[in-house]
Order: C-alpha cells, then structure tokens, then sequence
C-alpha cells in the first residue's frame, strides 16, 4: 500500500483518534525501520491486554518492529494469546480456527501472487507453539513440504497460556502442568529440526533476550520467504503468568534458556544465503 | 495501587535496551535531544522488565 | 484453450443459446468451472467427489483457472480456500460426507467472514458403519452454518447452480458462502442431457470493491483490522458487536432471496398445484418423487410435487402458500434423520399432516413405488382417523 491510503483528508482527520494520526504522521511505513528504531517511531502494534512481563507479547512486538515492509505485510494467526496484541496491529490480520494458519496462508499468498503479480505481499504466520506442534503440526509441515513462499513464526511459551496453562508438545520434558499432572513424560517437538528437513530454505532459533538478533533473524525470513521459498523462526517467550515467575524475570529465564535449549542456531540454503549476502550489499 | 517504571535521568546513557524489551508498545520513548530515554507512566504496566536489562541501574518500579 | 469473452452474467446465465450435451453432473461442474472465471481451486480427493476436481485440475493445466492444488485434508483445503478468499478472488473447492464432516469448523469461518465461497457438496453416508454410497445426512448437519444452500436434482441443476451461486454469493447485499449440493453418484456419475452455455463465454471477474468487508490484501483501509469474526473478548462491548456481525450474517441470507429468485426462478417449484396430496422433495427424491406421481397417476390419483431448491433461506412462506389447501404432505428423502421433514414440519401450520417418510440410507436408491405405498398407506391411516376406528 502507499502511504496515501491511509493518510485521511483533512475533513476526516479531526475526528481519527491520536494514535491513528500519529501512524500516519510518524508510523514506519517505507522507512526501511528496525528493532533498533524502536522508541524513535509510531509502532504498528497498539496497547493490548496482555499480562505483565508477558513474553509472547514482547515477541509479537520485536516482530512487528522488525517487518521489512509493514505496508504489505498480511499475518495470519490462530487462537491463543498471540492474538491479545496481533488483534489490535495495524496490518491485516486473520485468525480463525485453531491451527489451520498455515493452510490460510497458503491461500492468502497464492491469491495474493495473481492480484500483484509485480508486488511483493509478505504473507507471514505468527502463532504460538499450540498451533503450530500440537494442533496445526500438519498443515505447518505441509506448507513446508509444497514450498509456500510464507514465513512461519512460532512465539514458544511452552505452555497453552490461553486456556490456563496446560501442556504442550513444547513444554519441557517432565514440567508438571494442567493436563501433564505427573510432568510431560515426552521432550519437546523438534520443529526447528522438522523446518531443517522439511523444505524452509532459511530457519532461526532465537529468544527474546536478544532483541536486535531477533529483529535481524526476522528480517532475513521475511526477504527470504518473498523469493525463495518458506522459512522459519522460532522465539523463546517465556510466560511468567504460567510458569509462575515474577514478570520481571522473564528476561533473564530467556537468557538463562540461550545456554540451553534455546542456543542461537540459524541455517539456510546456498540460495538463502545468496539473497542475504546481496540484500546485506544493497 | 498502580505501579510504574522511572527513570534516574542523570543514569541514563541513551542505549535503549529497555526500549527493546519492554513487552508493550510506545511506552518507553526515546528523545532525540536530550539522548535519554523517557517513560510514558499511564501506559507501563510495572512488570520490571527494563530494570531487569538496564546496565546503568538507571530505573526502577514503585508505586505511582 | 480458446480465448474466452466476459458476458454479462444475465446474458451467460439466460439469455445465450445452449447447446445439448450428454455428460455426467462431474463433468457438467467442471462445465460450470470453465465459465465461471474462476481464480483458484484446491481440492482433496474423494468419493465421489473426486472425478470433478479431477476435471477442474485438468482447466487449471489448460489456462482456465489461474492457480490449483492438492491439498493436505479437507480441513486445510477450507482453510486455504478461505486465505484464497480472503485475498480478493473467485474460488471453488468440492467435498462428499467425511470430508465435509472433517471441515466443519471452517463454514462458519467463511459465513462470519463473510467470503463469496462456491463449494460443491456430493453429499455421500458418513461412517459408522463405513459408507461411501448417496446420502444426504450431511446437508442436515450445515443447516445453520450460515452458507447459502442449493439442492441440486440432476446434472442441469448442478451446473446452473454453480454458476448461479457465484453471482449471488457475491451480490453486495448478500456475501456469503454458497454450497450446491447433490446426492453423491446418482447425480455425479450418471450421464444426462445437459443443455450448456457457449464455452466461450464466461462470467465478469470477481470485484473485490462488492464486498462489505475490507479485502485482506493491505490495500484496503482500515489497516488495523481483523479481517475475521470478532473477537469475542468477553465483555459487553464486544459480545454486542460480535452478536450484531452476527446478525447481520443472517440479514445478508435474508437478502439473497430476491437475488435467488431471480436466478432460480423460484426457491421453490410446483408441479400440480391443486392437487390435495403434496410431495415436497429435494434432490433427487424429487426426480423419484416424479416417477411416483407418474404411477398414481395411472391409478387415478393426483398428486402434486414441490421441489425445494433452496434450503438456506428456507422458503416458508412460498410452502406454507403451496401446501395450504393439502391434506397430506409427503416428505421423502436420502438420509435417516429426516431433516427436510424437520424443516417442512417447522414451516407449517397443522403439521400433522407431514408425513416425513420414506427415509432411504445405507446406498440403495429410493424406489417410487415406496412413495406411492407411504402415500397409500398415511390415507389409509387419515380414512380410518376419520371414521372413528
């Protein structure tokens, strides 16, 4: 879109709220804005009712902020709590049943591709580990499998934090939870290994302690996905409210985790790598 | 009892990692005259986060 | 592929000459297809859905769709075919009994997020125990779905309504998912003369400017939008917002009567007005139904026979106006839960005179001759009524 879309005649524009005024004054749309700018411009996501010190949220937020094009970026998600604050984002945003986001995406960015055939649509999924191990396991793979040029992001609470916190094939092996009431007796679902040999041409594992790695790995997917084929992140959101940790520890629980099982790990194909090390020149 | 970041300005060096990790958006802004960052206390919703990343001891929770 | 014109849809749907052709109701959907522009297809197979999409992947590899594919299971061919719909285009997807039943969840989707869907149904048993033959017990299971439902009788049916469906579904006023329904093989993999429009002809793209809700392609404002049922977050505001979106959906099914009317001529048909006992059928126990008017007529007996072709909108008022003057009224049709009798029961005053029966499943095939002895046997039952025994 052109930031003429949005921008309201003057007639209309004394009775826009604030915060719709201030996107279209100092938003990011076409800045080329990242991570690094946050605090310096109108962010897309807007106030949401997500808890204190809620790692999903703050995840949701680092996405948003490091999109390479907000202006046509479309993402799809799925019930749970990343909707809280994706509901109330600036871009177009679809949820609706439960683990099928990959499969809407798929639609979404096909169709996408006929009506702009010329103009890249960035068609991204961001869900939390329910949708995407547990419930929507398949048509995730599947999108992988047919090489649906989408970008797949996973915001991993390890926990259903929605519905009360109950098990998830992402929870660590032996927590005890709702639902898990003798500790998961299983480890956790390998997707960042399934992505490796599914078809995602570029794949990164990252936490939300490292905020400016988190915006550059997201960045790399997204222009990735536009021209090659699907990639994939998956970010460490710890969930204070459920694992029950003060809300100002959810920093260092994720960092504490980058020692563990969520060490950096990023790959791509020879293809990916080309496209990064000439966006990287450009 | 409603609870908020605040700043010691005189601390503050201007890095901006507890912009980048506070979980809600447009809270924490950064000015560009001043090099220091500055709290919008009817948005923060207390959870601590940037006191828990900030090298400088500059911020802190209390009550409103 | 030959070069097609966009014809207006008046012109396309009536007003070209036909040409006769004698093909089998997957061949005339994949007819329909050809003209209808549409953009995308998914598909997933199976009985007996799967001979059409196999003819509609075949006009995707000729030029006449612009993208198509396999999917995983029917429950992400709805999904997909929603993100498709989403988009801002036409598309068309078909499904039978298990597959229906295995994407339930996304009808609703579609209705609330209001998408001009076209989806045919080649409505089949549904396990247990394990049943691949006719049946239409799926139909009875979406009747509140929100989609607008057809009930195609034979091949001709199948492909008018398809084509027909496009363009209601995509009236402004209207917006909403169509499903056009058949009895799986009895109409899907029998041959019949079907009179088809020029293939050269085909209908205008879809307009993403018609709908009433933003099209998701970030270039429709408002930007913050979830282009999706509300949210409900549990509170007053939005539990009122989410109930008004939801009443408008049924407004926009109100809607679509005048559209359907049109098209169809009539969400109802009769033949034999006056006649004291009616048959009131759909699908193709209407085309038996027919076969049992024939055989009582040789006896002597009128009876008269009303085809519903539309289910949602139900036409009550068209009903109640033709069977007022009937003493009995029979319903027979393709499942064991006896929906249409539910729906005709519910429609009329004095609904004692319904008889819903017979009621064929299982995969037999619905003999006239047992209309003709429920007929029979309800006057039986009303004579001795009335005399006291």
């Amino acid at each position: 879109m052109s930031k003429r879309i949005i921008t309201p005649t003057p007639a209309l524009a004394e009775y826009l709220p604030q915060q719709y005024k201030d996107l279209v004054e100092n938003g990011p749309h076409g800045r080329g804005l990242g991570v690094r700018d946050l605090g310096s411009f109108k962010e897309i996501v807007e106030e949401h009712p997500h808890c204190a010190g809620c790692g999903v949220s703050l995840g949701v937020r680092l996405v948003a902020a490091a999109l390479p094009a907000p202006e046509d970026t479309l993402i799809v998600g799925t019930p749970g709590c990343s909707f809280f604050a994706l509901s109330q984002t600036a871009v177009n945003y679809s949820n609706t049943a439960f683990g099928n986001q990959n499969a809407v995406a798929s639609g979404l960015k096909r169709m996408l591709q006929i009506r702009y055939p010329d103009r890249p649509k960035d068609v991204v999924v961001l869900v939390g580990d329910g949708g995407i191990a547990d419930i929507g396991l398949d048509m995730t793979l599947h999108s992988w499998f047919r090489r649906e040029k989408i970008t797949t992001i996973m915001v991993d609470n390890e926990v259903y934090g929605n519905t009360g916190g109950q098990e998830s094939g992402m929870s660590a092996e032996g927590k005890v939870l709702p639902m898990a009431p003798r500790g998961k007796n299983f480890p956790k679902i390998p997707v960042f290994d399934l992505a490796k040999s599914s078809g995602c041409v570029y794949g990164a594992r990252v936490t939300v302690a490292n905020p400016v790695r988190l915006g550059q790995v997201v960045e790399k997917a997204i222009l990735v996905a536009r021209e090659v084929g699907p990639t994939y992140v998956q970010i460490y959101t710890p969930c204070p409210t459920n694992m029950r940790f003060s809300p100002a520890e959810t920093i260092d629980v994720a960092r504490a985790a980058q020692k563990g099982t969520y060490a950096f790990e990023e790959f791509m194909s020879e293809e990916a790598e080309a496209l990064i090390a000439k966006s990287r020149r450009e | 009892m409603y609870y908020a970041a605040k700043l010691t300005e005189e601390k503050c060096t201007g890095c901006k990692i507890c912009i980048m990790s506070c979980p809600d958006p447009n809270v924490i802004a950064f000015v560009c005259a001043s090099k220091k960052v500055k709290i919008d206390e009817g948005r923060c919703k207390g959870c601590g986060l940037c006191v828990s990343v900030c090298p400088k001891d500059a911020l802190n929770v209390s009550q409103l | 592929m030959s070069r097609q014109q966009i014809a207006d849809p008046q012109h396309l749907l009536f007003e070209a000459p036909r040409h006769q052709s004698f093909i089998t109701g997957s061949e005339a959907v994949a007819e329909a297809v050809k003209r209808a522009n549409v953009d995308m297809a998914i598909a997933y197979p199976i009985t007996p859905q799967s001979e059409s999409m196999h003819l509609v992947g075949e006009l995707y590899e000729q030029g006449y769709i612009k993208d198509f594919y396999r999917a995983e299971n029917e429950f992400a061919v709805m999904a997909a075919i929603h993100g498709a719909s989403l988009g801002g285009g036409r598309v068309f997807t078909a499904t039978s009994g298990p597959g229906t039943l295995r994407a339930m969840e996304m009808f609703p989707v579609w209705a609330g997020a209001r998408q001009p869907i076209v989806c045919a149904f080649m409505c089949r048993g549904v396990s247990l125990p394990p049943s691949i033959q006719p049946e239409n017990i799926e139909m009875g299971m979406l009747l509140d779905t929100g989609m607008l439902m057809l009930h195609a009788e034979d091949g001709q049916d199948f492909h008018d309504m398809i084509l027909k469906g496009f363009v209601v579904a995509e009236q402004p006023d209207v917006h909403l998912p169509v499903g056009v329904f058949v009895d799986g093989f009895f109409a899907t993999h029998t041959k019949d003369r079907v009179m088809l429009p020029p293939a050269d002809l085909k209908l205008p793209p879809y307009d993403p400017r018609s709908a009433p809700v933003p099209t998701f392609d970030m270039e429709t404002p408002p930007m913050r939008v979830t282009r999706d049922p509300l949210l409900n977050k549990s509170n007053f505001i939005s539990g009122s917002a989410n109930a008004s979106w939801h009443q408008e959906i049924l407004a926009a099914a109100e809607r679509s009567r005048r559209h359907l009317r049109k098209c169809l001529g009539g969400l109802l048909e009769v033949q034999n007005p006056g006649a004291k006992i009616m048959i009131v059928a759909s699908g193709t126990a209407v085309s038996q139904s027919r076969e049992a008017l024939r055989l009582l007529r040789a006896e002597g007996m009128e009876v008269g026979l009303i085809k519903i072709k539309s289910i949602r909108p139900f036409p009550e008022a068209e009903l109640a106006e033709a069977t007022d003057h009937a003493d009995l009224i029979v319903v027979p049709e393709f499942n064991a839960g006896g929906w249409l009798g539910r729906e005709v029961k519910a429609a009329l005053d004095n609904n004692r005179r319904v008889i819903s029966a017979p009621r064929i499943f299982g995969g037999m095939s619905m003999p006239p001759g047992l209309i003709v002895e429920t007929i029979k046997g309800a006057m039986g039952t009303k004579k001795r009524t009335a005399a006291g025994v």
